[in-house]
């Protein structure tokens, strides 16, 4: 419920004051002291401000319908009617509604008590003779001039009840109310005392008095009971932190103005009050004891959100009355959850320690910051949150910390300020807590949507500026870039130099390698690959500050297959560029690699059959082996060739310029994580890195090494022709010298055996034969398993590896032939 | 440390498409026509240093070699780039009187000078790093290019047996009969170098550029100019993945070992598209709609091909295809039109081994604005140039067998005793058609083997255990 608030308190002592004058005449006598006047306007203002006065919160027909049974009740059937004649009336009129229920019940209590007195006699009465407040009444008694007469005319009014006052036997009902406001304070009176086995305030059985009474005091002790409920939470209530701590707070608050109320009990006690006046009179406020103990005992232990969530089951109580009521204390209580909220979405901090809100600190390394440091504690979400908003706000608070503690951007305040401009001035520290007040609206318990507002905005922000940190400062591109280019060696400059400088290491064992050597020579291929541009140095730089050698241990394998690059990336960008994905990176990189090696053995086998060819021109010019071994090679090619435009531009090519399109599309971190992370699984998935592929990668494997060793055949091959060739032409020099010294050209039989053609043995035709087959065999398998492979894009590949349908017709053939040759 | 290129600009022809390369080179590197890099030029991400090295005082010099017998070309080449050329790297036959268009005159000039040229081909090897290999750039048909070309061709095969030697030769125009009556002779003596000691040949038709130029680019009477821009065209564009580094192609062997299976099947022919010729007067009409599946498609048409043979699909096959995908290309069209290109069947390949249309995207320069999107080239090894061989060979065969014109070659020491040499060039043409015509049949896998059998009778089981093979079934 909500009191009304009378904020324009003068204005409202003078309205008081004018009343008062009117209703009271004597005052109007100017005397030279002030005094009575003063404490009753004084007392007046008390009254009206207190909540207790104004609790009374209807609807108006529920009062309307209160007032016609009374009339009703009282035998004024007629009355009654006329009630609901002029209502309608009343409602009509703009200005009356407001304060309509209000209105009624006052009329309404009116009837009950004085019905004789007149409206001004009676308001005039109940004025004076209420102000004989609690601590010092002698004042107004002194001056019997100023205050007797009224008091004495107050007098004409016979309390209902009073027949009842005088208690025959037993205690007297002035007793009995002194009793009971004690019992209401928790206090034990001289005959009602607590009883901690009932867990009751008990009138002892033999005490003497009516049985009305007696249940009247049964129904009042209830008061004391509900009071000793709620001071015990209030004073030692099990649930520790913020949240219940605000809500002992308001709780006493409550109490305070319970006292308040005893207080003008005690002081209508003084001249009368009976028991049953003090149970109407404290009916309302027994409703509220009553919420308030529902309250305490459904929040128990809970602390944070989700006391909060317990509480807020009773702001859907259908009494308007109690829900609002229920409202007013959740407003209280949660404030401190709604400063934490604040303080998170705008600083990045959490002040939270009973572990009260629903965001919780892991304690887990800085690098992880992004995806463990911060979480959801489900349990304390609070009933003003809604699950995606308190994901929005996790999020907030975490960029906000990402940016201070990934980005090493602690100086980084978030402002709200609509324009950057005013935020660009130099920023000392007094100019910046200004800005904060400024910035950072209180937040309001009841006001969702501006804490939504709040929260987006703040999301906005802080997104936008850890974006334009990754992007610009961070150069997250630039290092995607260079991953793509050194990585998956989309540099091909670098590559090639890489290939020519390392070739000769890699050829050794695990063993013999050493990383530093390694570094220097990738230093060098980086280096030599730059352009020679002024902008380049920096670039080189940044490069050799990230690339990196790795080196597997692996000490049966060559250096083949232990090389990897490496990248190296700090926080922030490591969040991006995670451990795992720099694994998958270096993964892809030692299959691009292995591509490359055999590329680059094919193209050397193709120099030299070049060369071959020109060694073997004037002699057997179709040698079938050669034409065998170039058709063989030519196959080889074909199929790597293919494979690395199917890589580099159907997978990387394809999937890069997605990750550009996301990148610069982006609106939040996240959306950066996804994008990068879409890439690498597009990587992985098409560049038959994954798991669902393993077997096809492994059978790659063996046509590399199938192509391998028939490079490594092919050398023999070359260096076999080059000594006969080296042979021949020594043997032709000595002839010439001996033919010029007049004696025969060639002697003896060897002569006979290498003069002439430079002759092909035949170990290498059936080398070649066994390659050819080994190489068929695998590439079939391969094949096999591309083109019936369930993976849609591995279609692609299959389509490039056999564009003219070749292998697609041997396979026919050898399917309706099984088993011939 | 790049993969260095040099280039041998051989004769007139040679130095007039050297100049237009040169001059292409440097507008893509943003290099001014002194050598010097120009403001703007700071972005490229391109490799300069395969075709140029840098002076002491930053200036970019071509690692070229200007050669000719006769000033002309040459010094209308300085006359117009005074200062990009380094003036040691050129030379100029101190008699000045040309081959007179004789193969003969041109190989045995060239046998007189060679010591000098080959130190000047030593000096620019030895100042570069890690030498890939050579270009040469001469017309077959003439007598410097051609016969001082052959000279050149043998040496430096003799002298780096390692390196690679790619040329761009220019084929002459067979429809006009051609300028020089002896060109079937000349052409036929620079074929057999071309075959045994060129790594691999773009065939620059001029037949076919005339024809482009006419038909493609509606150009009348289309000038020397106009005709060396399409080649200097073409020639930019193939040497661009080597300057420009992408994920493949980066260095020339790896551009040409997938095109060329076997050693002598080296010539490569070129499409490009879409041409434009730089001139104002041009309508715009040119400037069509490029995309990835158009520049694709429009490459295997016959009529974009830069040589007169036909590619279509009834005649001979691709025995492979590099598309170089220049600007700004959206990966996935790559794929969808090959597809396409498969569906509809544009193509025919060889039928004894996988062959494919290898597709690189490459960087343009930043430099150059062109007006279209996309532009492609098409490298091609497809076995109807031996159509072209062949009709070389017939010419050849009706001079020689009327014995005509011989009598300037008879002066040089080489025919002086016989024409044995214009025979053995005769029989090494004649086996290049054959072997281009025995690719177009699956038994081209066994090809040779009849004759390695008679040969070596011996030897036959490893053939047969080659052969025996059940993948290899679709030979037979």
């Amino acid at each position: 419920m909500d009191a009304p608030r009378y904020a324009d308190s003068l204005q409202l002592a003078e309205r008081v004051e004018r009343l008062m004058l009117h209703l009271v005449p004597q005052l109007r006598v100017p005397t030279e002291d002030d005094s009575s006047s003063a404490r009753l306007l004084h007392f007046s203002l008390r009254i009206l401000s207190s909540r207790m006065a104004s609790s009374s919160l209807a609807t108006t027909p529920q009062s309307a319908e209160l007032a016609r049974r009374r009339l009703v009740h009282a035998g004024r059937a007629s009355d009654a009617l006329k009630l609901s004649g002029l209502l309608p009336r009343l409602e009509r009129s703009a200005h009356g509604l407001a304060h309509l229920p209000a209105l009624l019940q006052l009329l309404v209590a009116l009837m009950n008590s004085q019905p004789q007195a007149s409206l001004d006699a009676c308001a005039g009465a109940a004025l004076l003779a209420r102000p004989l407040a609690p601590p010092p009444p002698p004042p107004l008694r002194v001056d019997p001039c100023a205050v007797a007469p009224p008091h004495e005319e107050s007098r004409i009014a016979p309390p209902p009840f009073k027949p009842e006052r005088t208690v025959t036997n037993g205690l007297s009902e002035e007793t009995l109310v002194r009793e009971l406001l004690f019992v209401m304070q928790g206090i034990d009176g001289v005959h009602i005392k607590w009883e901690g086995a009932k867990d009751a305030f008990v009138v002892p059985r033999d005490t003497l008095m009516p049985a009305g009474a007696r249940q009247l005091v049964g129904r009042l002790c209830e008061l004391g009971w509900l009071y000793k409920q709620v001071q015990a939470y209030v004073h030692e209530g099990a649930g520790a932190g913020l949240v219940p701590q605000s809500f002992r707070h308001a709780l006493q608050v409550e109490l305070t103005e319970w006292f308040q109320l005893i207080a003008i009990l005690e002081a209508q006690r003084q001249s009368s009050l009976t028991l049953l006046q003090l149970l109407v009179w404290s009916h309302q406020p027994l409703q509220r004891l009553i919420t308030l103990v529902q309250l305490v005992r459904s929040c128990g232990s809970l602390k944070g959100g989700a006391m909060s969530v317990a509480m807020a089951r009773y702001e859907r109580h259908g009494d308007p009355e109690v829900a609002g009521y229920v409202r007013h204390l959740l407003r209280q209580s949660c404030s401190p959850l709604l400063a934490m909220v604040r303080q998170w979405v705008m600083r990045g901090e959490l002040l939270d320690p009973h572990n009260e809100f629903f965001i919780e600190q892991q304690a887990v390394p800085l690098n992880e910051l992004w995806h463990q440091r911060y979480t959801l504690r489900e349990a304390m979400l609070p009933s003003f949150v809604s699950k995606p908003l308190a994901h929005t706000i996790l999020l907030v608070g975490k960029v906000i910390n990402f940016i201070r503690l990934g980005c090493h951007d602690a100086e980084w305040t978030l402002t709200l300020a609509s324009s950057s401009a005013p935020a660009a001035a130099p920023r000392d520290a007094g100019a910046a807590t200004d800005r904060h007040v400024i910035d950072m609206p209180t937040l309001e318990f009841g006001r969702e949507e501006e804490m939504e507002a709040l929260v987006m905005r703040a999301s906005t922000r802080a997104n936008s500026y850890l974006l334009r940190l990754m992007l610009d400062k961070y150069m997250l591109q630039q290092h995607c870039l260079n991953l793509k280019q050194y990585l998956l060696l989309g540099k091909g400059d670098f590559v090639q130099q890489l290939m020519e400088h390392l070739a000769p290491q890699l050829a050794k064992r695990v063993s013999d390698l050493h990383r530093h050597q390694f570094l220097s020579l990738v230093e060098s291929a980086i280096r030599s690959s730059a352009s020679s541009e002024p902008t380049a140095e920096a670039e080189v730089t940044l490069l050799l500050e990230h690339l990196d050698v790795q080196l597997l241990k692996d000490p049966g394998g060559s250096g083949w297959d232990s090389f990897s690059l490496d990248y190296r990336v700090e926080s922030p960008l490591s969040t991006v560029l995670s451990a795992s994905a720099l694994a998958e990176y270096r993964q892809a990189f030692t299959f691009l690699w292995r591509l490359k090696r055999v590329e680059h053995a094919l193209t050397g086998v193709w120099r030299k059959h070049g060369t071959t060819a020109r060694l073997l021109q004037h002699h057997f010019q179709r040698d079938p082996i050669m034409h065998g071994c170039h058709l063989l090679r030519n196959e080889m090619i074909h199929f790597v060739c293919n494979l690395q435009y199917y890589l580099k531009f159907e997978v990387i090519e394809c999937s890069w310029d997605d990750l550009l399109r996301k990148l610069s599309a982006a609106s939040e971190f996240e959306e950066l994580l996804a994008a990068h992370r879409e890439f690498m699984a597009a990587l992985r998935s098409k560049a038959l890195l994954g798991p669902e592929t393993a077997t096809l990668h492994e059978t790659l494997k063996g046509i590399c090494d199938v192509i391998v060793q028939f490079s490594k055949a092919q050398d023999v091959l070359y260096m076999s022709l080059l000594e006969q060739k080296a042979a021949a032409r020594q043997l032709a020099a000595t002839a010439a010298v001996n033919t010029a010294a007049g004696r025969w050209g060639c002697s003896g039989d060897d002569a006979a055996a290498t003069l002439g053609a430079p002759r092909l043995q035949p170990e290498f035709g059936n080398q070649l034969a066994v390659y050819a087959a080994k190489y068929r065999e695998c590439f079939a398998d391969f094949f096999r398993q591309v083109s019936r492979h369930a993976l849609l894009d591995l279609e692609f590949l299959s389509f490039r590896l056999d564009f003219n349908l070749y292998y697609e017709s041997l396979r026919d053939v050898h399917e309706a032939a099984p088993g011939s040759t | 440390m790049p993969r260095e290129i040099i280039t041998l600009q051989v004769g007139q022809c040679g130095n007039q498409i050297g100049m237009e390369f040169w001059k292409q080179l440097c507008l893509e590197h943003g290099i001014n026509q002194n050598g010097i890099l120009e403001d703007f030029a700071t972005q490229g991400g391109d490799r300069k240093d395969v075709f140029f090295y840098q002076a002491d005082d930053e200036q970019y010099i071509p690692r070229s070699l200007l050669i000719d017998l006769e000033p002309r070309v040459l010094s209308h080449v300085q006359a117009e780039l005074p200062r990009l050329f380094n003036p040691e790297n050129i030379y100029q036959h101190p008699e000045g009187g040309g081959a007179g268009n004789n193969w003969a005159n041109g190989y045995d000039i060239g046998q007189q000078v060679q010591e000098e040229i080959m130190e000047m081909i030593d000096r620019e090897a030895d100042g570069s790093e890690s030498l890939e290999g050579f270009l040469m750039c001469h017309s077959i048909a003439g007598g410097t290019g051609s016969g001082m070309g052959s000279l050149l061709l043998e040496r430096v095969n003799d002298h780096f047996p390692k390196k690679l030697i790619q040329t761009y030769s220019v084929f002459p125009n067979q429809q006009d009969g051609g300028d020089v009556v002896v060109q079937p002779y000349n052409s036929l003596l620079t074929l057999k170098r071309l075959t045994l000691n060129a790594d691999a040949v773009v065939v620059l038709d001029n037949t076919a550029l005339n024809r482009i130029a006419t038909e493609r680019l509606y150009v009348d009477n289309p000038s020397v100019e106009q005709i060396n821009s399409l080649v200097s065209t073409v020639m930019a564009a193939s040497t661009n993945t080597l300057r420009f580094p992408g994920y493949m192609n980066n260095d020339l062997i790896g551009l040409i070992s997938s095109l060329i299976p076997t050693p002598r099947l080296h010539y490569l022919m070129t499409g490009y598209t879409p041409l434009h010729f730089d001139t104002p007067n041009l309508p715009s009409l040119m400037v069509r709609k490029t995309s990835v599946m158009d520049v694709m498609r429009r490459l295997l048409q016959p009529k974009n091909i830069m040589v007169s043979c036909s590619t279509r699909k009834d005649r001979g096959c691709y025995i492979s295809i590099l598309d170089i995908i220049q600007g700004e290309v959206d990966p996935t069209q790559v794929h969808k039109s090959l597809q396409r290109i498969r569906e509809r069947q544009l193509c025919s390949f060889i039928p004894w081994g996988p062959a494919s249309i290898q597709v690189a995207l490459s960087r343009k320069s930043p430099y150059v604005k062109t007006p279209h999107r996309v532009s492609g080239l098409m490298l091609a090894n497809h076995t109807s140039i031996r159509d072209l061989f062949y009709r070389i060979a017939q010419q050849y065969d009706k001079l020689r067998k009327r014995d005509a014109f011989l009598d300037n070659y008879r002066k040089v020491d080489m025919f002086a005793d016989d024409l044995s040499e214009f025979d053995e060039s005769r029989e090494i043409v004649q086996a290049l058609i054959e072997e281009y015509k025995a690719s177009e049949s699956p038994s081209y896998i066994n090809w040779g083997l009849d004759q390695a059998v008679e040969r070596m009778p011996g030897e036959s089981e490893f053939t047969d255990a080659y052969s025996a093979d059940p993948l290899v079934g679709g030979g037979r």
